[in-house]
């Protein structure tokens, strides 16, 4: 036998005696129900970086083929700030508005939509309302919002970062229910 | 040695003095829950707390060694949790809401920032 060829039934056999040792860890941890899935737990700090970083990816790898409409017109963002009041400020908050007793009590906890704003494009923030995000608590709205409508959300999120709390209760003033 | 220990004992003990460690009643470990629980780690930064990295209001970091709470109360514990119960009553206009922390809470929350040094 070639020195070459022995080397190679050793890694393969390595390899699935690594494997194996890997899957059956895994199985353990899931059997015994060590890692505690409970709300007021946070993941331990490498799960959740992962998990942060891999949703980040995940929903700019999807961007393509999304293009923002005009976001600018008033009454775009009014129709979206309607929205918002009724669907998004229970859990995600608004400028000296806390999120109500549910969106508090959620692991993750649902963002503040005007750092996102000043993070996110206004693609991204589409895309997320539009699809949601699995295993967060945040709906997919495609099937109840028109697409129209999805895009005045997008509106007014894209006006939080401006909005001071005495601003945000003018609009709630003004616009009527 | 011993001398420099003593003096670093003493250098603490003088430095600290107004600080609790820990806080008589509050219980620190259910603090850094409640810090998720009220979404408190939504827009600050808090040592310890896994995900706090919301920068909406400022960092939490070095709690202890803060002089002022907001810009507008002296940090103390007792301000503190005057503070959390209704941040908008001690300065109104500020964007941090009433969150509804209860007494108990923010006993435990001031007793795990004050942890923070």
């Amino acid at each position: 036998m070639s020195p070459f060829r022995k080397f190679l039934i050793h890694a393969v056999i390595t390899l699935v005696i690594v494997g194996g040792l890997g899957i059956l860890g895994a199985a353990v941890v899931v059997v015994t129900g060590v890692y505690n899935v409970a709300a007021i737990y946070q993941h331990t700090w490498p799960v959740y970086e992962i998990l942060d970083f891999a949703l980040d990816r995940s929903v700019s790898a999807r961007l393509g083929g999304i293009a923002a409409p005009a976001l600018d017109d008033p009454s775009l963002a009014e129709r979206g700030f309607r929205i918002y009041r009724d669907k998004c400020v229970q859990c995600h908050g608004a400028p000296g508005v806390p999120p109500d007793d549910a969106g508090k009590g959620m692991l993750p906890l649902p963002n503040n939509l005007a750092q996102t704003a000043r993070e996110k494009s206004a693609e991204y923030i589409y895309w997320v309302v539009a699809n949601g995000i699995r295993m967060t608590g945040m709906p997919a709205w495609q099937f109840r919002l028109d697409e129209d409508d999805l895009w005045a959300v997008v509106a007014f999120v894209e006006r939080l970062p401006a909005l001071s709390p005495k601003g945000y209760a003018e609009w709630d003033q003004k616009i009527g229910r | 040695m011993g001398g420099l220990f003593a003096a670093l004992v003493l250098l603490n003990a003088c430095g600290r003095s107004d600080v609790p460690a820990r806080l008589p009643g509050g219980d620190s470990e259910r603090g850094r829950i409640a810090f998720q629980q009220y979404a408190c780690a939504t827009c600050h930064i808090i040592p310890g707390i896994v995900g706090a990295k919301g920068l909406a209001g400022p960092p939490l970091t070095a709690w202890a060694n803060r002089l002022y709470i907001a810009g507008v109360l002296p940090n103390t514990p007792d301000d503190l949790v005057l503070w959390l119960a209704d941040p908008p009553r001690i300065s109104p206009g500020t964007a941090m809401p009433d969150l509804g922390v209860t007494e108990r809470d923010a006993w435990d929350m001031a007793s795990y920032l004050f942890s923070l040094k």
